[in-house]
């Protein structure tokens, strides 16, 4: 795709460059336009097959209208011009139109400059040829419309202008309002002296001038800018010759420097404006011109087999990137598991050595470490009635007056639960019991005590007040234990509002006594 | 140019796309679907040998983790068996671990009312019952039971009560559950008592490994 074919045809002969690496071929090729030609032609479209083809012509026979059509758009638009094209240049197919304005005042038509290559015969065998080769033509294009690629680099004044290029086959002159192309014509021209080219780009200017004139394109007195493209030779001639040139506004374009600003290669021999317009055309090729809808065909297929061969390539780089990826994952994944497996040997290896030096069993570890954490923790954490009898005892020996009857002891997870009475849980029903729960055994932390003291005040003497002081001091002293809290459970007499009170007063019973109870819990975990 | 060299010149049908254009394309046509099959080809190829790798690497990883673990489990075992064997063979010794032993408890009971002459005991013991542990309690294949023991004893002393208790801990595994010591000996004549008895609770604690479930029946 970045080399292209350029053929370029004049009147009298096919001229064949081929453009690589932004440069023409050194050496064209060149057909003449008879049978010899065209079969060298045929024999030249077998050398580089497939690569594009672009024809820039440079013919007398080309035809310039500026044609009115209402203004309308899309389709119906494609469809008038296309009609009006063809109403207009019936003769050839090789036609193009361009939309420039539209009308200031009325319907306010589009106005549309229609262009043809009017003498077909110069084009259709060539272009047969490449069709029949299934050549890829790009377009036909002229150099006529290609002029105004060159207004902006140039610096051209594009409001009347005059552009007037020297190539192989003649002089050209294009004339441009507001950069609208209006009028073209080319000169042939086969002098090569200087001066006598000079004299005759005047003549031939002058004659534009008047024609342009005569078809009120210009006024006689309005002034028109002259572009000349050529030599530093042939301007100098140019200016220094012909003063009549000299009075009307012209711009000198030395013809090396213009291909500089265009960015085209040069020799020091260029001194036609062929490779100019050539390599303006390889490098920015507009849209197509002249050749009609269809002869691109094989350009377009050109560019789908490219297309194809580029996807295919694009498919098999990004697969092959794939697999690499996939096959670096499966030897990773395969050095993994050889490194698991040699781990799982050595593994396994350790594991017969640890069986062999295992000692002998009486039965299996795991039984043997709970029997024996279970074991240890129920001794930590179980509970003996001694420890906390022997601080009651303490208490109870300084406590003269205090006479325990009954004291009941019981392991609960209930700080609440019910005591008292004298007798003791029968033997049924303790056998009808519950299962004990783990909490009374100390599993998983050591249980509450409680202890249930019964007893009296002696000597009582009748006398509650006292006895009341007493049972109080006591309380007070079990208080102090340690993570025990006391609770009483019955006075020597009731003194609470709602309870009713009875008693006598003188002639006191003589087996009265002053009892009471009181509940300990000792609860090690508050 | 004439009408009839135009008319050849015009774009072409569906067909004449197939018999005339198409071939000029149908080798980059053809390539592009080779390369896209052997793309896919090469993909299911190379993904399926991934797969099977990381399948195999996968299997490898349990292997190794499983022959892990099983040493782990083996030098554990190992360290508890150095560590906790001694102690079991001695529990087992004590009757804590196996089979209740009570013809041991009877003995033990009447050694110390022998040897402390104690007032005469009553004791008994009713059935085996199995804790229900809680879950996080590491039991591993052991059952806790236990089989409680009422016992009744006269006291000459407060003492002897925990005297008892004290000389059957250093004989047996047991955890009191309730003690009740009350004054006893008050007659009509003499009201004031002139002895204690006790009343205690007892649990004779086991471990022993779980029964196999029984089968069902026929």
């Amino acid at each position: 795709m970045f080399s292209k074919r350029l053929l370029f045809l004049s009147n009298q002969q096919l001229t064949a460059y081929f453009w690589k690496g932004g440069k023409l071929s050194s050496s064209p090729r060149i057909f003449s336009l008879d049978a010899q030609g065209e079969q060298a032609f045929a024999s030249y479209l077998q050398e580089d097959k497939k690569v594009p083809i672009y024809i820039l012509t440079d013919l007398v026979e080309e035809n310039f209208q500026r044609i009115a059509v209402p203004h309308v758009r899309g389709e119906a638009h494609r469809n008038l011009v296309t009609r009006r094209l063809l109403q207009t240049y019936r003769e050839t197919p090789f036609r193009h139109a361009t939309s420039q304005e539209r009308e200031k005042s009325g319907r306010k038509d589009d106005i549309m400059l229609f262009s043809a290559l009017t003498n077909a015969d110069l084009l259709n065998p060539w272009v047969k040829m490449i069709r029949a080769q299934h050549e890829p033509l790009a377009g036909i294009y002229s150099i006529a419309l290609l002029g105004p690629m060159l207004f902006r680099k140039l610096g051209l004044d594009i409001d009347h202008l005059l552009l007037v290029t020297r190539q192989s086959t003649g002089l050209r002159q294009s004339y441009f309002l507001h950069g609208r192309l209006r009028f073209s014509r080319l000169v042939p021209m086969y002098d090569d002296a200087v001066a006598q080219v000079a004299q005759r780009m005047v003549l031939e200017i002058n004659k534009t001038r008047e024609f342009l004139a005569s078809t009120r394109l210009l006024s006689r007195d309005e002034q028109i800018n002259i572009g000349i493209l050529a030599g530093d030779d042939i301007l100098d001639a140019i200016e220094h010759g012909n003063e009549e040139l000299a009075l009307q506004h012209h711009q000198y374009f030395n013809l090396l420097e213009a291909c500089q600003l265009l960015g085209v290669p040069t020799t020091e021999e260029t001194q036609l404006c062929d490779h100019l317009f050539l390599s303006v055309l390889a490098k920015h090729p507009p849209k197509n011109q002249y050749a009609p809808s269809g002869f691109n065909r094989h350009l377009q297929l050109e560019h789908a087999r490219l297309t194809c061969l580029s996807l295919a390539g694009v498919f098999a780089a990004c697969s092959l990137l794939y697999g690499a990826v996939e096959i670096r994952g499966v030897w990773q994944e395969r050095q993994q598991a050889l490194a698991l497996d040699k781990k799982t040997k050595d593994v396994n290896l350790q594991y017969k050595q640890v069986l062999a030096s295992m000692p002998p069993t009486v039965g299996n570890a795991h039984d043997m470490k709970s029997a024996v954490d279970i074991e240890q923790a129920i001794r930590k954490n179980a509970a003996q009635p001694l420890p906390l009898f022997r601080q009651v005892s303490e208490i109870v020996d300084k406590a003269p007056q205090i006479r325990i009857n009954q004291m009941q002891w019981i392991v609960s997870d209930n700080p609440n639960v019910a005591l008292g009475g004298a007798a003791p849980m029968t033997f049924q029903a303790i056998a009808n019991a519950p299962p004990p729960m783990p909490a009374l055994i100390g599993l998983p932390k050591p249980p509450m005590q409680i202890l249930l003291i019964e007893g009296e005040v002696a000597p009582f003497r009748h006398d509650f007040r006292a006895a009341m002081a007493v049972v109080k001091q006591f309380s007070e002293e079990l208080g102090k234990i340690k993570h025990v809290t006391v609770h009483m459970s019955q006075w020597p007499i009731n003194l609470h509002p709602s309870s009713s009170l009875r008693g006598k007063a003188g002639n006191e019973d003589p087996e009265a006594k002053a009892k009471f109870a009181l509940k300990l819990v000792w609860n090690p975990n508050a | 140019m004439r009408a009839s060299e135009r008319r050849t010149e015009a774009p072409k049908g569906e067909a004449g796309f197939m018999q005339d254009d198409f071939p000029l394309i149908k080798r980059a046509v053809l390539i592009l679907a080779g390369t896209i099959g052997l793309s896919i080809l090469l993909l299911a190829i190379s993904s399926f040998a991934l797969s099977s790798q990381q399948v195999r690497r996968n299997l490898a990883q349990q292997q190794f983790d499983a022959a892990r673990n099983r040493l782990l489990e083996a030098e554990n075992e190992k360290r508890e068996v150095l560590n906790f064997q001694p102690k079991f063979v001695q529990l087992r010794a004590m009757g804590i671990v196996g089979d209740e032993r009570r013809l041991d408890w009877i003995d033990a009971i009447k050694q110390i009312q022998d040897e402390r002459n104690f007032l005469p005991i009553t004791y008994e013991v009713f059935a085996q019952q199995t804790f229900v542990l809680d879950p996080n309690v590491p039991m591993a294949n052991l059952e806790l039971r236990g089989s409680k023991m009422s016992l009744n004893m006269k006291l000459l002393h407060e003492m002897d009560l925990f005297n008892f208790l004290h000389d059957l801990s250093r004989k047996s595994f047991y955890q009191p559950l309730a003690c009740t010591i009350n004054r006893i000996g008050a007659t009509m004549e003499n009201p004031q008592p002139t002895g204690l008895a006790a009343d205690c609770s007892l649990l004779w604690i086991t471990m022993k490994e779980k029964q196999a479930e029984a089968p069902a029946a026929q």
